[in-house]
């Protein structure tokens, strides 16, 4: 994580990022999780605003490659290419629980 | 305005809390909703200075939103929270009558000087706006004195006559909901006197029946619409 840019955004005040980043760890590994429920429901739409949403939370802590393949599938699904996402939503999820530290 | 009264609409639950939480450090009322219908519930039903919409939201996306607040309150300032450059966005935003919009992820301290420049202008424009008096048909009233001249008949309105009349001012051929109706004159939710605002509201079309260009429509479930009739002989 780099939290130089919730910092900017929270005008340095520490204690507002520290818990932003307490919720954070909290609530994402659960939204992640959900993706592929949403895939396979064929949600399109849910799975567009799941994706949105993660995007900019990984964007606020700094963890841009997550934040790149959250913008990528996001387009994806909004302009109808939905063929291939489901691999690419099981290969998102398995990279993020690897790598996820809390 | 003491403590501009906001509300706040963004899934994004995590940093949409924090933010409620530094505008009310502020000094701002903040009313904070995940999702696009439970925004439009709480606008029907409080009244606000400054709407705040994230676009892409669940059961009702920003721009649909925007547009059912705007037919109920035409005036009031939204400001959009947009995704990373999208340029089609703003546009949209602005083409809906936005005051403003942020890119995210925003600065929280920027969201607030917006939010006060806005309302400070807004302020201005109302504080021009004290001075005025409506004027439609045969009619003509001045909130600031409480009278009602009608067909030349003048009437001396009651404090929450005035009130109540302003606000079918502020919102003609526009919905009046009762709960806007009812907070705006009597303030505490507590203190709801739903009875005495259909007394009220007949009083007005009483003191309104003898100019045409007027009506008070009831909307069954909703609440009230003041409909002036333009081109009806004055």
């Amino acid at each position: 994580m780099d939290l130089s840019l919730l910092g900017n955004l929270m005008g340095d005040d520490q204690q507002l990022v520290e818990r932003f980043v307490a919720i954070f760890k909290t609530q994402v590994p659960g939204q992640v999780s959900m993706l592929p429920e949403l895939c396979e429901a064929q949600d399109w739409e849910g799975l567009s605003t799941a994706l949105h949403s993660l995007k900019t939370q990984f964007n606020y802590v700094g963890m841009n490659g997550f934040a790149e393949q959250m913008r990528s599938l996001e387009e994806q699904v909004d302009s109808g290419q939905t063929d291939g996402i489901s691999l690419q939503i099981r290969n998102f999820t398995q990279e993020f629980q690897q790598s996820w530290q809390p | 305005m003491e403590q501009p009264h906001l509300l706040f609409i963004d899934d994004e639950v995590q940093y949409s809390e924090l933010t409620k939480e530094y505008l009310e450090m502020k000094g701002c009322r903040v009313m904070l909703k995940h999702d696009g219908q439970a925004g439009l519930d709480a606008f029907k039903s409080h009244p606000f200075d400054l709407c705040v919409l994230d676009i892409k939201m669940p059961k009702k996306d920003g721009f649909t939103l925007a547009e059912e607040i705007k037919q109920i309150d035409e005036a009031i300032p939204i400001i959009f929270l947009t995704g990373q450059s999208l340029k089609e966005d703003k546009i949209r935003g602005l083409m809906l009558g936005a005051d403003d919009y942020l890119t995210k992820p925003f600065s929280m301290e920027e969201l607030y000087l917006r939010i006060r420049a806005i309302l400070k202008r807004v302020k201005v424009q109302e504080k021009t706006r004290v001075c005025d008096q409506y004027e439609w048909g045969q009619s003509r009233f001045d909130p600031e004195l409480r009278q009602l001249v009608v067909s030349g008949e003048t009437i001396k309105l009651t404090s929450i006559e005035a009130k109540l009349l302003k606000l079918f001012c502020e919102h003609q051929n526009k919905v009046l909901t009762r709960d806007v109706a009812m907070i705006g004159i009597w303030g505490d939710e507590e203190h709801y006197r739903g009875y005495s605002l259909n007394v009220y509201v007949s009083k007005l079309r009483k003191f309104l029946k003898a100019d045409p260009a007027v009506e008070i429509l009831n909307l069954h479930g909703e609440g009230y619409k003041l409909i002036f009739k333009p081109g009806v002989a004055s």
